[in-house]
């Protein structure tokens, strides 16, 4: 029962359904809003650029709210559609062009010193090392979850957390460094 | 990796993921917002034209003021101060011009028309003239003395549309015995899309000149897709439905229309006025009301769901799907075998394909709806929804006409008594 609609690429694709969600729009949105910016601030070490993916991705999702809220998990989903427009530059221009307008950064003061230094280790780590740390870590999904969302293999997915987590821990002892030198 | 390592690691993800969030939530409405403004935006394209039409006669009067060819002293208001040297003066092929053709020497002056065939390349790197685009388009389709590259061009580098050439074609629209070309423009983006089919020939001094306007999407034609000579005309194919986005593919009907020169502009002069009506698209209907649930057996409530579906025309419809939405734990308790059940967290939904649905006709379905008593004790009562439309499946369904969608979906409570 999976759909593809027209308009969307392959990498659009509905990703199979994993958990729990809700079934008003305003309460889906209210429940996912902050922990899926929180994953794309992340993988794009961007607040706004994190905040534009998530809010296309659930513009997206309303369009098509009806079909949507059958799934068991719409937030995947979302997510799913976050990261690719993160990933892709087009995507990501078009996203911030319609959503711009919509920040209120005057309300919030933005990301803490401790997410920016993890956020910004993380934007150095090879694509794949750093989106599997970040659905893994910050999104909480399990291996399997993620092996089946990237269409790999268990194993693939502990060896891109295996070397993300050395590479990290290494960026992460680099920004010390770096900080105690300035 | 040390275990002083890994546990530092898995405390800053600890640390990122609690605490204050990241931003301000911009909310549904904006998000609504921006869905409207698309679907308005796909949906007017193809009604709201009037720049166009306002620009269109005065650009081909304009062309239609130089003499055909034009004396080599004489520049048009288009034409650059200085022969252009650009791709679009160099592309001229120097063996056609001098060949020329035949029925040149039938000009009045006795001169040889100039050769308007352009080629898809020298078009695509030349400068063109070009009127505004509609609203939509405007800000973003560049419009006036429009420099191409490679095909393409944008308004600057993070412009959310571009145009490019698409098909091109050589006609001879004004029967001066050299060819003119012929070009469909498409500006677009991620979602939208504006096609319009120019026609461009070249003045005495080679440079590119854009006759007029052929069509575009407007009126009922809501997408182009190629063009093609036919005799002297511009032959264009158009269609009554933009796919994609929400529109079931198939939907559209296809036509082939022609617009020829009338010495001032382009007037559609073959093919059909306009479509018949759309096969596929006709006025369908659902109503139901509430269901009593009543104490059944093994502690089972159990009522019957009665939903009425109509097709009120003017079409038969061929694949007609009726989706039902029952919250949990109310279930049908007897699928029939030409529903399919789907269950998620919080409701079951039953798509259920019915067979063809003649124009004026109705229907009646009855599902038995059951629920357990521990868990929908007497006194329940929560809403179910039905949706009739025509489609297959998860698969978008067929539009409907103008303003007929608001009884597309029936709602009503179930209750437990």
């Amino acid at each position: 029962m999976r759909q593809h609609h027209p308009g969307e690429t392959d990498a659009e694709l509905v990703p199979p359904p994993t958990g729990g969600g809700g079934d008003s729009f305003e309460d889906f949105y209210a429940a996912n809003f902050h922990p899926l910016t929180l994953q794309l601030y992340a993988y794009t070490a961007d607040a706004n650029q994190a905040q534009d993916a998530v809010q296309e991705a659930f513009t997206r999702a309303w369009q098509r709210w009806d079909r949507l809220v059958r799934y068991d998990n719409p937030a995947a989903w979302v997510r799913h559609v976050a990261l690719n427009v993160a990933r892709n530059r087009w995507r990501r221009l078009r996203a911030a062009r319609a959503h711009a307008r919509f920040h209120r950064d005057e309300v919030v003061a933005g990301p803490g010193p401790d997410r920016v230094a993890l956020a910004r280790a993380l934007a150095g780590l090879p694509e794949r090392q750093r989106r599997a740390l970040v659905l893994f870590h910050v999104a909480d999904l399990g291996i399997e979850e993620i092996a089946g969302q990237e269409g790999v293999a268990a194993g693939t997915v502990k060896s891109w957390l295996h070397r993300g987590r050395q590479a990290l821990a290494a960026a992460l002892d680099d920004s010390t460094m770096e900080e105690r030198h300035v | 990796m040390s275990e002083f390592d890994a546990r530092r690691l898995d405390d800053a993800f600890a640390t990122f993921r609690s605490g204050e969030p990241l931003v301000a939530a911009p909310g549904v409405s904006a998000a609504q917002a921006v869905h409207r403004r698309r679907r308005t935006t796909r949906i007017v394209v193809a009604g709201v034209a009037a720049a166009v039409l306002v620009a269109t006669p005065v650009l081909a009067a304009q062309r239609h003021a130089d003499p055909v060819p034009p004396p080599p002293a004489t520049q048009s208001p288009d034409t650059p101060p200085t022969p252009v040297p650009s791709p679009s003066a160099s592309g001229v092929n120097p063996s056609a011009s001098a060949t020329g053709s035949p029925q040149a020497t039938g000009s009045p002056t006795g001169t040889t028309a100039p050769d308007g065939q352009i080629s898809k390349q020298v078009l695509g790197n030349a400068t063109l003239r070009l009127p505004g685009w509609p609203e939509g388009f405007a800000g973003e389709c560049p419009s006036g003395r429009v420099r191409f590259a490679d095909g393409k061009a944008q308004l600057s580098v993070g412009s959310e549309l571009s145009i490019r050439i698409g098909d091109v074609v050589h006609v001879d629209v004004d029967d001066d015995g050299a060819k003119e070309t012929a070009a469909s423009l498409v500006c677009s983006g991620v979602e939208m899309t504006h096609v319009r089919v120019f026609a461009f020939d070249r003045d005495g001094t080679g440079s590119i000149v854009t006759m007029g306007l052929v069509t575009e999407m407007k009126g009922d034609i809501a997408f182009i897709g190629a063009i093609r000579p036919q005799g002297r005309a511009v032959q264009v194919e158009v269609l009554d439905y933009l796919e994609g986005e929400g529109v079931a593919g198939g939907t559209a009907q296809h036509q082939w229309r022609s617009w020829s020169w009338n010495g001032k502009r382009f007037t559609q002069t073959g093919g059909p006025a306009s479509f018949p009506p759309n096969p596929r698209v006709t006025d369908l209907s659902v109503s139901g009301g509430d269901v009593q649930l009543t104490p059944a057996d093994a502690g089972q409530s159990a009522g019957t769901l009665t939903l009425v579906v109509r097709n009120k025309g003017p079409q038969r419809a061929e694949q007609p799907r009726l989706l039902v939405r029952l919250p949990k734990p109310f279930v049908v308790s007897s699928v029939p075998s030409y529903c399919t059940p789907f269950v998620s967290r919080a409701e079951t939904s039953y798509t259920c394909q019915l067979s063809p649905l003649s124009a004026g006709a109705e229907r009646t379905i009855r599902l038995p709806v059951s629920a357990p008593r521990s868990s929908a004790p007497a006194g329940t009562s929560v809403e179910y929804s039905a949706e009739f439309d025509w489609g297959v499946g998860d698969t978008p369904g067929f539009p409907e006409p103008a303003g007929t969608k608001a009884d597309n979906r029936a709602r009503g409570n179930l209750v437990v008594g």
